[in-house]
């Protein structure tokens, strides 16, 4: 789990995005190289799938670019990237829901089940295939859930971060972040339910 | 209390975050409720799978499709190093100046406009500007024109002039355009074994000095800063080749754009040791080079097969705080490195006594046989070159998936699921028709079995039938739904 995006290794956000606004495209380039893992995990999770996450990763960047000069410092970059990504996957399940579109009807496309739909749990401990089976019914899950409890979820439980940073990236106050984590938590469960023999073991 | 109440409070009693007399209230509501305890063990249960979940590794396609849509492809200059006096051009003139002293050539090519094309129409847009020459750096000649196809051509130090004029139409932070130096370049060097000491760190027309000069302004001093600046540009990556190596060139390469003070800024020569070649036991840790304050330990790929992408993870250790130190890596002659630059740089910044820095390198080799990685620490403050082959392993060829051994033990498990772990386990390519739908299987393998029979079984299991179509195997409903 990570807390924040991912730091470059090189230099520091703040330094990058300077030399990024100032017109260097190298600046810029490191900074996607230093962010987009993170960008994609959190797409990856908001949107079910890794094309879609692929997809999102590039709007993200494109309006991270667009939108450089108009970043004031007064967030951590980190939050206003989250910010970001979560309007991209925001807009992206609003859209899907004018065409109707299901994780279960995307996969109708009869998608190739490669190593790239697959997490890679190469620095994993062995997991069992149920672990790995219920791993997946919790990611259909979250998909199944309604956007606000969603978007909870990914940031506090997957990506870590806490009540004050998503309070940020949200634009909504604390309390707010912690009702509706719980609220998240007990739907997600019962999304779950049918499935509630795999949490007993 | 009631149960609403209770499980409003689930997170907060799970995160610890009630006060005392609240958290007694809802322990008791829990030791009477069997209902909201186990709404609470749930939710526990859950919190624990979404801390677990794994983080996915994006397709390789995106960074592609990332990198095409940068504004690096689109643009030349470097303007990162514009921002004369800020600590960015201070520190950045200061890295540079390295990279420089270990350049010592420039090769230039003339640039056509249609490499741009590629990328997103906003941003071409944006950046596009007259057609322009450019020159680019790279590590090495050779290297440089190996790797690329484009008509290049090389330039000495000497050939200042042209450095020059390159310099000369790029005199606002608009650019021309550039495309970046190669990428994936790898080292020709090659060296693998346990070297004989010092061969010249990059082979050059032009011999590396021995003795580089870094300008005061380089380490720090605010006062020759946009001459430095200036130069370094040039070096930096996708820039106007400033030209690198010998003093007289680089005068010439200031003289293009006029800077202010230029007279003369005094000049520091520092002494850079010849790299040390060692040969680490892989997983040890090992000081780098006598009087180097680096220790690294390697830990190479637990997997060494051919032909995918494993990685290696290196830990850096320093005695004294470090201000900015450069890390880069090469691999041996079938190892390639992956999402490395041509320069092969893994860390550049500052170093801390005492806290270990790891670093993750992904690598491929194209060949079975043992590989090798040479890792370079060079640092301004102390002045460390240093220098280190790490055996990587013996690589083998992968057994193919179809024959990779399998285990698992499914219970009333979704087809779509089964065949995914499969998947997982084999790298089998492997399409699962809808038709198929929500089948599931019970199944389990007392011994490991070929990905293929494995396949085959489960599938079966299911009801549904596997085909081979242009080598991946396509599973199907029986009585073929769509």
């Amino acid at each position: 789990m990570a807390t924040g995006f991912g730091a470059a290794a090189n230099w520091s956000d703040t330094e990058l995005i300077n030399a990024a606004r100032a017109g260097s495209a190298d600046a810029f380039d490191r900074l996607v190289e230093a962010h987009y893992r993170g960008v994609y995990n959190t797409a990856y999770r908001m949107l079910s799938t890794p094309s879609a996450a692929s997809d999102a990763t590039q709007s993200v960047f494109l309006r991270v670019y667009e939108a450089l000069s108009s970043f004031r410092g007064d967030a951590s970059f980190s939050t206003w990237l989250y910010r970001i990504t979560m309007n991209v996957c925001l807009d992206e399940l609003r859209k899907r829901k004018n065409e109707p579109l299901s994780l279960t009807e995307e996969d109708d496309d009869g998608e190739v089940l490669g190593e790239r739909d697959l997490p890679d749990l190469s620095d994993e401990p062995a997991l069992t295939a149920e672990q790995r089976e219920l791993q997946r019914l919790v990611h259909e899950a979250i998909g199944r859930l309604s956007e606000d409890f969603r978007t909870v979820i990914v940031l506090y439980d997957i990506r870590g971060l806490s009540y004050q940073e998503i309070s940020g990236v949200l634009e909504i106050p604390l309390g707010t972040v912690k009702s509706r984590l719980n609220r998240a938590r007990l739907a997600l469960r019962d999304e779950i339910a049918p499935h509630a023999e795999l949490f007993g073991g | 209390m009631s149960c609403e109440q209770c499980l409003d409070r689930l997170t907060e009693l799970l995160e610890g975050e009630l006060p005392p007399e609240t958290e007694r209230e809802v322990r008791a509501h829990l030791d009477e409720c069997a209902q909201c305890a186990e709404a609470l063990a749930e939710l526990g249960a859950l919190v624990k799978v979404l801390r677990g979940m794994p983080e996915v590794e994006p397709p390789a396609e995106l960074r592609e499709r990332l990198h095409a849509q940068s504004p690096a492809e689109a643009t030349a200059s470097v303007t990162f190093w514009r921002r004369s006096r800020s600590v960015v051009a201070a520190v950045a003139a200061a890295a540079a100046a390295m990279l420089m002293i270990w350049t010592g050539v420039t090769y230039l090519r003339p640039e056509t406009g249609g490499a741009v094309m590629e990328s997103s129409p906003r941003m071409v847009e944006r950046y596009a500007q007259p057609e322009a020459t450019v020159a680019e750096e790279a590590p090495d000649v050779t290297e440089a024109l190996e790797a690329d196809d484009a008509p290049a051509e090389a330039v000495t130090p000497e050939s200042g002039e042209t450095a020059a004029s390159v310099e000369a139409i790029e005199p606002t932070r608009s650019s021309p355009r550039s495309s970046s130096p190669p990428r994936n370049a790898r080292s020709g060097r090659g060296s693998v074994a346990p070297a004989p000491p010092a061969p010249a760190p990059v082979e050059t027309p032009a011999p590396a000095p021995a003795v580089a000069e870094l300008d005061d302004a380089a380490v720090g001093d605010e006062g020759a800063t946009s001459d430095v600046e200036d130069t370094v540009r040039g070096a930096a990556r996708g820039g106007p080749a400033g030209p690198a190596g010998s003093p007289e060139a680089r005068a010439t390469g200031m003289t293009a754009e006029a800077t202010r003070g230029t007279g003369g800024a005094p000049s520091r020569t520092l002494t850079l040791p010849p790299p040390v070649y060692l040969d680490a036991g892989a997983g040890t840790a090992m000081k780098m080079g006598e009087g180097t304050p680096f220790t690294v330990a390697v830990t190479p790929p637990h997997e060494p097969v051919t032909g995918r992408v494993v990685p290696a993870t290196i830990r850096i250790e320093t005695e004294a705080d470090v201000a900015r130190a450069r890390v880069t890596v090469a691999g041996s002659d079938d190892l390639e490195l992956i999402g490395l630059g041509a320069d092969g740089v893994v860390f550049e910044g500052p170093l801390e006594a005492g806290q270990e820095t790891v670093l993750s390198v992904r690598m491929m080799a194209r060949s079975a046989g043992v590989q090798s990685l040479t890792m370079r620490v060079r640092s301004t403050d102390p002045v460390v070159d240093t220098q280190l082959d790490v055996g990587m392993g013996d690589f083998a060829e992968p057994v193919p998936a179809a024959e990779c051994p399998v285990t698992f033990n499914f219970v009333g498990t979704p087809i779509r699921v089964a065949v995914g772990e499969i998947v997982r386990q084999s790298g089998m390519n492997v399409i699962v028709d809808p038709g198929c739908g929500n089948v599931t299987v019970t199944l389990r393998t007392d011994d490991p079995l070929p990905a293929a029979a494995a396949l085959r079984l489960v599938v079966e299991a299911a009801g549904c039938t596997v085909t081979e179509h242009d080598g991946r195997a396509v599973v199907e409903a029986l009585n073929g739904e769509r």
